[in-house]
């Protein structure tokens, strides 16, 4: 039989190999676990999702209250596509081909536009990759406000950094539950 | 209550296999390189089963087109250890990707062998994407997957029928499979709702079941070939 | 518990590891949700077209999702597919998308071969190509320009006719699939068209050899015959199958006869000498619309013996059975089973056409359905016609003879004849070659004569969407669209008994740069000027299609395709005499027409004679006055309905095994196998994913020591290649069943058609596919 090496360690030690290294590996978690729990949120704040930044400090508030645009004017699909749709340089275009208001940004949205930059959007509210989700089903057909999951962008002044709700799956499913829809996991995990 | 259920009537089935393509193109399956799909790890959730016998000129033959048969008492669910196999409502047996952690006791439970093991995470060019469709998830490496009867055409067929302002009717939903069969083989639909085609097939005296014996109460059914 | 320093360290640091691991899987792991949705708003659509993988033709419906098409079905509407599409045409998302594929014009800057090519621009390309033909014309030899085209029925190879008339070259060359079929009605009916089988009405359907589930002219037409899809009547027909191995269509059909290679049409007389013997045909109809069934003397006075004496003096069923290896009682049983029948077909597969005997051998098989007088009958032979489309210009025939030999009464093979006179610089001198839909090197049985007459033509232009064999020895390289990407006409095949006009609509955008064909053509016409312009002044080729229709709307007759109700009521209608217009306008049908997916008349006149027979006599001729000519001359003593069956062939120490090459459905003849779906399973009866295959039996394997999927050499005297030997009792011991059209995972081709032995039908030119032997060899 080949000669174990002694465990490290006080008198404990004296054991078979096995059952030592077994104590060994029970340390380690037992430092490991508390340690975690520790890092844990540390972390989670530290690689939280980046910062989202606009091409364009956008006022949502100037487009939906003083000139009473209704949301579907930009976000076309908002009713009949998975997506709302972002609105491209064309139809930012309608009014800005031509100088609009005073402010700063208005006048680089129209300098964009006569030099034919495009315009591109960055989408700030995101759903994790597994749910299916339709914005027709639950604007089109189940007519919800998009307050319930948007919060008060529409009255921003400011591209907001973060999303305004955080959407967790309870909030779904309360919801579902509230309404009478279906919580069938196939539902929206497929 | 409403039991999705399926009559494939081998009497029609020619063994042309467009079910089973019909079916990866439907439900994002990818191949898997040679080497493996050798080893049988190739996926397929429809798959027509064969087994010729019989010596020179005098084989015969049946083709089984195999999906999912949805049990009404799968074996599969009771031994995921995180409920990732369920069966809901209306007799569906659904697999959760998210949940899944790859033990494959589902797979080893199941007497059809209808759940396949991601062996591999998929490969798809940047070009091949785009035929993806994007009702169904690409399936990651290390989950099980299976035939799901096309529920995501169920959810948007009822969805069509509520904006339309009408009852949910028979041919709305149909997997595709059945969809593309250019025999009719593949009949689909409310094995409890008298006015679907199922219902009635299924009490055909052709009818029958793989594997009865075992309990699983298949939703499956097959009618006999007649010659 | 104590602690060390170290300890702390390396789990600290592996608790942090862990955690930027997950990271680095997006925190959450997921299921990648493909493809990345970001702002597309899923917006879908679903459009009819048809589709053009196969000569079938079915109807589709394109399922697109902002602009990608990811689904492929049928179209209900469709009078011959019904709503129903093969595994093949299902996949074709695949070929679409796939990563290989070529979107715009090459030019070739290395040698040929060399695969050094320079992208060009469209207008670039196309200019390259009309001053090259205008120079060759302007130079007096228009005869040098010579087309080979695979198969494109319809407005793309009447453009293509057009074009070669009008520019002055007579060099259309085929390059699809010859069945001979069309010889034995032009013969027997002075009909030279391919019969069609009316399997929708049959009740029983006797088919030789005829791969009707795999590799058809349509076999979503013979899936939709035998089962009915959609009527619950359970009346439907009887399929018995005659083959040299047990196929999809034998394993499926209610009986399945095996017979020796080559001994297909000795059955047949069999199964006629019990008909006559037993007086089971229709004596009737041979009586009033036959000829040569009874002893007969022609113009000069002489005694030719007749069918009746023939069949009776040399197919006794003893004699028979001996030779085709088919029980007496199942040839019994089989005469019975034509006779009981109402509505019975006889098919004439390629089996029997492709054999030393092919044409005599088509003639007996096809005799069965004169003495059950099931021509032009509901359920049996038909003779369809083509859709009243406008004609593409004023005909235009070039008096110049094509370049290659023509056998008496075949098809033969043009492309290989052309490439046979090209490499050994026979003719005028091929100056430009055009390949549409063709890759020789590929699909060939003789790709080194193509290398021979490639290598002395100066300018070869490929119109293929991926880089084959062929396209890889070219100069220019001019891609059409995908079939998904484009327009064009699909009309239904021969086989189908009712003219269907199927429109091919673009599904999704074409790639910028891409170039129709039909468009470029039109282009390079319009470039050339002259006669060549004027035979074809249309801007584009959407602007000659509809030019074309305008042919349907003016007929007065048919219908835009309608649902099964919409068709009855058509039929009955026109039965009667009635035909009222759907539209009063041309352009709301045109519209229509490209929503449903095209045009149809399913009206059939089963009392005109011409659809019987088109003969000096009026009758059919069962012993055609033509054939025993030329037979008397050079027929090295042959007579029909006599020697019918191959020749006695036995394999060697060298070459023990017969070869018998069949087409895989889900694959056509050469092409790349493109589609990973298909590749993965191209075959259900056979577990062979990726790799080609050859099928033989287990004993067989066993007394060579070939265990199942050993990978071997399959050779013969004239070639070999690798493919994996599969045990299956299917197949007949002392036989080599190789599937032709696969390719292995490195594109290596897999041809069995390259190790034939060249023996051919004199009468027909066409290849015998059963006549070579060959050898397995460990690899």
């Amino acid at each position: 039989m080949i000669e174990q090496p002694l465990p490290p360690g006080g008198p404990g030690a004296r054991m078979t190999g096995v059952s030592g290294a077994r104590s060994r590996v029970w340390r380690y978690v037992g430092v490991g676990l508390p340690l975690l729990g520790l890092l844990v949120p540390v972390l989670l704040v530290a690689v939280r999702r980046p910062a989202v930044s606009q091409p364009i400090e956008f006022n949502h508030l100037k487009h939906t209250k003083d000139l009473q645009l209704d949301c579907q004017f930009c976000h076309e699909y908002v009713t009949s596509g998975a997506h709302s749709g972002l609105p491209a340089a064309d139809k930012c275009g309608i009014c800005h081909q031509v100088p609009q208001g005073e402010s700063a940004e208005a006048a680089r949205v129209t300098e964009l536009l006569t030099r034919g930059d495009p315009l591109q959007f960055n989408k700030l509210f995101r759903l994790a990759d597994h749910v299916f989700y339709t914005h027709s089903r639950h604007v089109g057909i189940a007519k919800l406000e998009c307050e319930r999951c948007h919060g008060g962008i529409a009255t921003t002044e400011r591209p907001p950094k973060r999303p305004l709700v955080t959407i967790t799956m309870d909030y779904c499913i309360s919801c579902h539950r509230e309404t009478g829809q279906s919580v069938d996991c196939v539902t929206c995990h497929r | 209550m409403t039991r999705w259920g399926m009559v494939i009537d081998l009497d029609r089935c020619t063994g042309c296999a467009a079910c089973e393509v019909a079916c990866k193109s439907e439900n994002n399956i990818a191949t898997v390189p040679s080497r493996q799909a050798d080893m049988g790890r190739a996926i397929s959730w429809m798959k027509v089963m064969t087994e010729v016998e019989g010596e020179f000129p005098n084989n015969t033959l049946q083709f089984y087109p195999r999906p999912c048969m949805h049990c009404d008492n799968p074996p599969c669910i009771t031994v995921c250890p995180v409920r990732a196999t369920y069966i809901n409502d209306e007799g569906l047996v659904g697999q959760i990707y998210p949940r899944c952690i790859g033990c494959r006791y589902c797979a080893n439970a199941c007497p059809y062998t209808v759940k396949y093991f991601n062996w591999y995470g998929p490969e798809w060019s940047e070009s091949e994407r785009r035929h993806l469709n994007p009702d169904v998830s690409v399936r990651p490496k290390g989950v099980i997957e299976k035939c799901t009867f096309c529920h995501h055409r169920l959810q948007k067929a009822r969805e069509a029928a509520r904006a339309e302002g009408r009852v949910l009717r028979e041919e709305d939903y149909q997997p595709a499979c059945a969809e593309v069969c250019p025999t009719g083989a593949i009949v689909f639909g409310d094995l409890d709702n008298p006015n679907h085609r199922v219902a009635e097939l299924k009490e055909d005296p052709r009818a029958m079941r793989l594997l009865e014996d075992l309990g699983t109460q298949p939703k499956v059914y097959y009618l006999r070939s007649r010659q | 518990m104590s602690v060390t320093r170290r300890e702390f360290v390396w789990t600290a640091g592996a608790a942090a590891a862990a955690l930027a691991f997950q990271r680095g899987q997006d925190i959450f792991w997921t299921p990648p949700q493909l493809p990345d949705a970001g702002w597309d708003p899923g917006i879908e659509s679903r459009l009819t077209s048809t589709c053009l993988l196969c000569p079938a033709r079915c109807g589709l419906q394109g399922r697109t999702v902002d602009g990608r098409l990811v689904r492929i079905a049928g179209n209900r509407l469709h009078p011959m597919s019904k709503g129903g599409v093969c595994a093949r045409g299902v996949a074709g998302v695949q070929m679409l998308y796939h990563p290989e594929r070529i979107a715009t014009p090459l030019q070739r800057i290395g040698p040929r071969g060399s695969g050094q090519w320079e992208a060009v621009e469209p207008e670039a390309a196309l200019t390259l190509l009309a001053d090259r033909l205008a120079a060759l014309r302007d130079a007096g030899r228009p005869e040098g320009l010579a087309l080979l085209a695979g198969y494109c029925a319809g407005t793309m190879q009447d453009l293509w006719r057009q074009f070669l008339a009008t520019y002055g070259s007579p060099n259309y060359i085929a390059d699809d699939y010859p069945d001979g079929t069309e010889q034995i009605a032009a013969l027997m009916h002075g009909i030279p068209r391919r019969p069609a089988y009316d399997l929708e009405q049959s009740d029983l359907i006797l088919s030789f050899g005829a791969p009707l589930f795999e590799s058809w002219w349509s076999p979503v037409q013979a899936f939709a015959g035998f089962a009915r899809p959609g009527d619950e009547s359970g009346e439907r027909p009887r399929l018995i199958q005659v083959d040299t191995r047990f196929s999809k269509t034998a394993a499926r059909a209610h009986t399945w006869v095996g017979v020796r290679p080559q001994t297909h049409a000795v059955l047949a007389l069999g199964i006629a000498y019990v008909l006559i013997r037993d007086q089971l045909y229709d004596v009737d109809f041979v009586a009033r619309h036959v000829n040569g069934f009874e002893d007969f003397r022609d113009a000069s006075g002489r005694l030719h013996e007749g069918y009746l004496s023939r069949v009776v003096r040399h197919y006794r069923p003893e004699e028979v059975s001996a030779s085709t290896g088919v029980p007496i009682e199942t040839i019994t049983s089989l005469a019975r089973a034509l006779a009981a029948s109402r509505r019975s077909v006889v098919i004439a597969g390629s089996d029997v056409m492709l054999s030393p005997n092919g044409l005599l051998a088509g003639l007996a098989v096809h005799s069965l359905n004169v003495l059950m007088g099931r021509i032009n009958r509901p359920g049996g032979i038909a003779f369809g016609d083509d859709p009243p489309l406008a004609p593409v210009g004023p005909s235009r025939h070039v008096r110049l003879p094509r370049i290659g030999t023509m056998p008496p009464f075949g098809p033969g093979d043009p492309a290989l004849e052309f490439a046979t006179a090209v490499g050994r610089g026979e003719g005028p001198a091929v100056e430009a070659l055009l390949l549409y839909y063709a890759n020789p090197l590929a699909s060939s049985t003789h790709p080194e004569r193509w290398r021979d007459a490639l290598d002395r033509i100066p300018f070869v232009v490929s119109l293929s969407p991926f880089m084959d064999e062929t396209t890889q020895h070219v100069d220019l390289v001019l891609p059409d669209l995908l079939p998904y990407e484009r327009w064009q006409d699909a009309p239904a095949p021969a086989s189908y008994p009712y003219p269907v006009w199927g429109v091919t609509q673009p599904l999704v955008e074409p790639p910028p740069g891409g170039i129709h064909t039909g468009n470029a053509m039109l282009a390079v016409a319009a470039r050339l000027g002259g006669a060549v312009a004027a035979g074809l002044p249309y801007e584009d080729f959407t602007v000659l299609l509809k030019a074309r229709a305008r042919g349907l709307f003016e007929a007065r007759r048919g219908m835009i395709l309608g649902d099964e109700f919409e068709r009855t009521h058509h039929r009955q209608m026109e039965e009667r005499g009635w035909w009222l217009p759907e539209h009063e306008e041309f352009e709301p049908f045109w519209d229509d027409l490209v929503q449903r997916g095209g045009w149809t008349d399913l009206l059939r006149d089963y009392t005109d004679p011409d659809r019987l027979a088109q003969t000096p006599s009026g009758k059919v001729e069962l012993l055609p006055a033509e054939l025993l000519r030329a037979l008397a001359v050079d027929g090295g003593g042959r007579q029909p309905y006599v020697d019918v069956a191959g020749l006695p062939l036995e394999g060697d120490d060298a070459f023990p095994l017969r070869l018998l090459p069949y087409r895989v459905s889900t694959l056509a003849s050469g092409t790349l196998a493109l589609e990973p779906w298909l590749a993965e399973q191209p075959d259900i009866l056979q577990h062979v994913p990726w790799v080609p295959w050859v099928e033989v039996h287990p004993d067989t394997a066993r007394s060579f020591g070939l265990d199942d999927g050993t990978l071997v050499w399959v050779s013969s005297a004239r070639g070999r290649y690798q493919a994996r030997c599969k045990h299956y009792r299917g197949t007949a011991p002392g036989h080599v069943n190789a599937p032709y059209g696969l390719r292995h995972p490195d594109g290596a081709l897999a041809s069995p058609l390259q190790l034939l032995d060249g023996s051919a039908d004199p009468l027909t030119g066409l290849l015998s596919w059963s006549s070579t032997f060959v050898r397995l060899e460990r690899a």
